[in-house]
């Protein structure tokens, strides 16, 4: 049980240190002071509450539920670019073995005009742009939720630089890369902004 | 600068245990058995009073050997002018916990 309680402590002080170094030290410290084992939990566990009623806030609360919810809407949207240009491949391959072949009857005949009329190279380099932005949109959510601002400035520069490259590369026109851009700046703003209220959140107590 | 709110019971009760002997410097374990208040609720108090200017803390030695330094804390001037606007009667503080009687 002491070992618990020294577990405990430990963790309530790694929690309160970055706000109260020396109450984190003399948590830790005067838990040795304690002869009875269910007092030193006891103790330990109340050490816990105070380090995490101390760190908690409206704001911080606040702040974490925008960040998750901004980095959990850029994750779906990076996965659905991962996902949905398989289902053009697919239905390629689907009619160049069967030129006949309807998906889906007269409902989707136009995209079943388009793809069959595009080769395949088409539809591959389509997959491979967009899994590559749909990856970068993943990666850069992971960064958002882990508030690495840094790392996420650098994923941005790289989304807008592929963006950027895309029209050249002969993928479509310029409409695409400017919701891509804007998309992973609103992203990079949100973030940085979250980050500065944090700080200040943090500083100010 | 100190708060003008009225504090809670605990708070009190805290107040009252180091008014009891002013001069002398208390830990947060002694207090917790003093008092009965947690220490969840106890760090977050000796912080506030602290940073209020209510307490002043220190590392003292510790009196058995081959244990770590405590943290100390003891009420200043403004404190003991809190203390006494605020602390619990020694009924109340009984009341918490009776081996304090």
């Amino acid at each position: 049980m002491r070992k618990f309680a020294k577990c405990l402590v430990t963790h309530a002080a790694a929690v309160i240190a970055p706000l109260r170094p020396t109450q984190a030290r003399a948590m830790v410290a005067e838990l040795d002071h304690i002869e009875s084992a269910s007092d030193a939990f006891d103790f330990a566990l109340g050490c816990v509450v105070a380090a995490y009623s101390q760190r908690m806030s409206v704001l911080v609360a606040l702040t974490f539920s925008v960040r998750l919810a901004t980095a959990l809407a850029a994750g779906l949207f990076g996965l659905l670019h991962i996902i949905q240009p398989w289902s053009n491949v697919a239905l390629k391959m689907r009619l160049l073995a069967d030129p006949g072949f309807t998906a889906c009857g007269t409902r989707c005949e136009s995209w079943i005009r388009i793809v069959g009329d595009l080769p395949l190279s088409h539809w591959l380099w389509q997959q491979g742009a967009m899994a590559t932005f749909g990856a970068l949109h993943v990666v850069a959510a992971v960064l958002l939720l882990r508030g690495s601002i840094g790392r996420l400035a650098w994923m941005s520069m790289i989304v807008a630089a592929l963006a950027l490259a895309m029209p050249a590369l002969g993928g479509g026109g310029i409409t695409f890369p400017v919701i891509y851009i804007l998309l992973i700046a609103m992203m990079l703003a949100m973030g940085h902004g979250l980050a500065k209220l944090e700080h200040w959140n943090f500083t100010r107590r | 600068m100190a708060s003008i709110r009225k504090p809670s019971a605990a708070a009190q009760a805290l107040l009252a245990a180091f008014l009891a002997a002013p001069a002398n410097w208390r830990h947060g374990y002694d207090l917790t058995k003093e008092t009965s208040v947690g220490a969840g609720t106890l760090y977050p108090l000796l912080d506030r009073w602290a940073r209020q200017g209510l307490l002043e803390a220190e590392w003292r030695k510790a009196d058995a050997p081959g244990r770590p330094a405590r943290h100390a804390y003891r009420l200043t001037a403004a404190g003991i002018v809190f203390a006494r606007t605020w602390a619990t009667s020694p009924a109340v503080v009984v009341n918490l916990k009776p081996s304090m009687a």
